[in-house]
């Protein structure tokens, strides 16, 4: 589904991804831990291509380095960004009809339904402006705009930050509910704890480098990973 | 609906004036009215609806106006010279829009600036426009042409901004002013959608410069060209209301209401006064006249809604 290789990215001097690697078979459930400044966040975005990145890109065996970010969404990537980066002066609503701008009417309406049965809170919150709107919620929105366009790859950053953990526990049901749908999933998380129970598979970044990878049960278990990066 | 037909009926009365005994002095501030309309629409689906903030729909009604003059003293009939004077800005907002709309915020703001600049320089040494002493309308036309052209023009760019705010388009380019990456990822291609709506709004600036020639009949490269302009282009929707239709409406009213004011009493410092007003506007009615007022309605009915309740 996902294969991306050798992928760097740069700030000006500082490079902020060092050639990282990962592969995510569909249907698949994969987890990016790593502390603060790792890459994770850069990665995701090189994979959007919302930053310019060095190395290859494929999506079901296409390759997608070159394309501007609007074709990648529409190759199927929906993402999650983090720190939401909602429509903040647009209605709930809104937001979710942006989220599937290229779609007939009667998807949109049907992708609506769908997205406020998986949201009860978002339905009842329907015309309020994005901005209003709690840390949680903010943070469902965001979610169930990626949702809007049907992706094939969920690509959620950072989804559990800020959130009182009953929200994150929803959350992480939520996504579950997705992926035994078989949405494939790649997830960067701080709050590595939960991710690695539910995941497929894990790659463990530190400084830019992929520095683990493995079955995410094994990286959970395993305790120079846990004491070194995660903690 | 329901505005559509307010705004036609309103521009059918505006349309009438000159033939129903209204002063000269009436029907040409109704005439700058809408004028300032249309550019302050065009400005509104740019930059209202975008965040890309122009300052060169002034100069893009210039090129307009000396497109519409050079093609009817050319020979051409008015219809053409009007049609050449859309397509001939259009054309120039396609090559200021492809090099200057992959620049973000303000960056976008100083190239329109230099576009505005070069365009006078440009204009001044063209010997078939005229040079620095400008060119004149051969044809001698009645006042009441420009004024009803200009008038069926403004209802049409209101009733189309209203349109496009509704569209997908519309909820598209907010999208892109709510936050440009997002609205990339999800699936937006933000490039060539600006350059798409500065091109409508080009061709709506060249079409008001074209007819705003035939009212003017001489053209100056200093005055058509003057920053002037496209500060007026984008003070009325800023004080009326941006992302609204009504805003321009009540921003270009209140412009020229204004501007006549000062005339008699401060001639010099109408543009002062007006980029005071656009201060005090920015600062206290963020969303202008036209979103001041409604907040208002809305807190009337809240309360009246609250008192009913309470009875």
């Amino acid at each position: 589904m996902l294969d991306v290789r050798n992928v760097a990215v740069r700030y000006g001097q500082a490079l902020a991804v060092r050639g990282v690697s990962l592969r995510a078979e569909t249907g698949s459930w994969i987890a990016i831990v790593g502390p603060n400044g790792a890459g994770k966040t850069s990665l995701a975005r090189a994979i959007c291509g919302l930053v310019p990145h060095q190395g290859t890109i494929a999506i079901a065996g296409e390759d997608i380095s070159k394309l501007p970010a609007w074709e990648r969404q529409r190759r199927g990537i929906g993402y999650v960004p983090e720190g939401r980066q909602l429509f903040g002066a647009m209605s709930v609503e809104e937001n979710l009809r942006v989220g599937a701008f290229s779609r007939a009417g009667a998807e949109v309406r049907r992708g609506l339904d769908e997205a406020f049965a998986l949201f009860p809170r978002l339905a009842e919150r329907r015309m309020q402006a994005a901005a209003t709107l709690s840390g949680g919620e903010q943070q469902m929105l965001a979610l169930a705009r990626a949702l809007m366009d049907r992706p094939n790859l969920l690509l959620v950053d950072e989804i559990s930050w800020g959130l009182m953990p009953l929200l994150v526990a929803q959350v992480f049901e939520r996504l579950a509910a997705l992926n035994a749908d078989g949405l494939t999933i790649v997830q960067i998380e701080q709050n590595a704890h939960e991710v690695l129970r539910r995941a497929t598979h894990a790659y463990v970044m530190a400084a830019g480098v992929c520095v683990f990878d493995g079955p995410a049960k094994s990286v959970a278990r395993d305790p120079r990973v846990l004491e070194s990066y995660i903690g | 609906m329901r505005f559509a037909a307010i705004t036609v009926a309103a521009a059918a009365l505006a349309a009438v004036m000159p033939f129903a005994g209204v002063s000269v002095y009436a029907g040409t501030l109704v005439y700058y009215a809408a004028y300032y309309l249309v550019l302050g629409q065009a400005w509104n689906m740019m930059s209202g609806l975008t965040g890309y903030v122009s300052f060169t729909h002034g100069a893009l009604a210039g090129i307009g106006a000396y497109t519409a003059v050079l093609a009817i003293n050319g020979g051409w009939p008015i219809t053409l010279a009007l049609v050449a004077a859309v397509a001939v800005t259009a054309f120039a907002s396609l090559v200021i829009g492809v090099t200057s709309l992959r620049l973000r915020g303000t960056a976008f703001t100083f190239a329109t600036l230099f576009f505005q600049e070069l365009l006078l320089l440009g204009v001044r040494k063209l010997p078939a426009a005229g040079g620095a002493a400008g060119t004149t309308l051969q044809e001698i036309l009645p006042t009441s042409l420009p004024h009803v052209l200009m008038v069926l023009t403004a209802a049409g760019a209101t009733i189309a901004f209203a349109l496009l705010r509704r569209s997908r388009t519309g909820v598209r380019l907010l999208a892109i002013k709510g936050d440009e990456d997002a609205a990339a990822a999800v699936g937006i291609d933000a490039t060539r959608l600006k350059i798409g709506v500065f091109c409508a709004s080009a061709a709506l600036c060249g079409l008001a410069g074209g007819i705003h020639a035939l009212f003017i009949a001489s053209l100056h490269p200093e005055s058509v060209f003057s920053v002037d302009t496209s500060i007026v282009a984008l003070a009325v929707p800023l004080i009326g209301g941006v992302e609204t239709a009504l805003g321009p409406v009540a921003g270009a009213i209140l412009y020229v209401g204004l501007r006549e004011i000062l005339q008699i009493v401060a001639p010099s410092l109408h543009l002062v006064i007006v980029g005071l007003l656009i201060l005090l506007v920015t600062l206290f009615l963020r969303d202008g006249i036209i979103g001041a007022a409604r907040r208002l309605l809305q807190r009337r009915r809240t309360y009246r809604a609250a008192l009913e309740t309470a009875r």
